[in-house]
């Protein structure tokens, strides 16, 4: 079991902080919540209504979405795009899709390989991109979750005041949806920007997501 | 079949499952609560 720990000690610690924090967002969510309501002079909800909510789910998706479209551009990006020094980045000479030698498929393919990459046609395509297929398919699920449950709270807060109601397609051609959408993404851009340029002169010893501490500057990729 | 699922890789799959669950799980609860309205 601790062999099986250490083993997956990065997905299962990034899981339970993510689980805390999730916790941490539906308690101090449901005070605030509740805090607004008050002040509307509408009644409080319990904590488990409120983690079965469009106020709760949407602050989720919200911010679920952007992460997946962060890595699913990233991925995607940084088949063709280089930054030349970056741990982040591939050689500049590699750009591009790359060939079967250096992709390890086919023919190339050592015999511990995954099967989808020794055969050909369909399954190779699938598998070759699966990691993006899986990443982007969660961004839009999370992005369209997003837009419902966004509407909810939109037309609970145009009811609050009185206001007209109005249809989810309406509501994607909203200032509110979109004002939500961009909030995220920006943040995310800038995110994967900085660690693409920072990690050409910056290093942290020991890190797969840093150069080696004295690798020259211009050695693009990390061995780490 | 999927044959990453098998061998070598066994030791790996339970996180990879528990992950593609919780994620595709609060996905399908939260898109039940947003077509509630719908």
């Amino acid at each position: 079991m601790r062999g099986w720990f250490r083993d997956q000690s990065l997905s299962v610690f990034f899981l339970a902080l993510c689980l805390l924090t999730i916790v941490g967002q539906w308690l101090s969510g449901v005070r605030a919540y509740n805090a607004e309501q008050e002040a509307h002079g509408e009644p409080a909800i319990s904590a488990g209504r409120y983690l079965y909510s469009s106020d709760f789910g949407g602050n989720l998706m919200e911010n679920w979405e952007s992460e997946f479209l962060q890595f699913s551009t990233f991925i995607l990006a940084a088949v063709w795009l280089v930054q030349r020094g970056s741990a982040e980045s591939k050689d500049p000479d590699d750009a591009g899709l790359m060939d079967d030698a250096a992709m390890k498929t086919g023919r190339h393919a050592p015999n511990n390989a995954p099967r989808w990459a020794r055969i050909r046609g369909w399954r190779r395509r699938v598998y070759e991109n699966s990691l993006l297929i899986v990443m982007t398919t969660i961004f839009f699920f999370t992005w369209w979750v997003q837009s419902l449950t966004n509407w909810n709270q939109f037309n609970d807060d145009q009811t609050q005041h009185h206001e007209t109601t109005i249809s989810w397609l309406q509501y994607l051609g909203n200032a509110d949806f979109w004002q939500r959408t961009f909030q995220n993404w920006q943040s995310e851009f800038l995110a994967v920007g900085t660690m693409a340029i920072f990690t050409v002169y910056l290093r942290q010893r020991g890190s797969p997501e840093s150069k080696a501490v004295g690798d020259p500057h211009d050695k693009t990729g990390s061995d780490v | 079949l999927l044959d990453w699922w098998r061998g070598n890789a066994r030791r790996m799959r339970t996180m990879f499952a528990v992950y593609l669950v919780f994620i595709f799980g609060a996905i399908g609860v939260y898109a039940i609560v947003g077509l509630e309205h719908l």
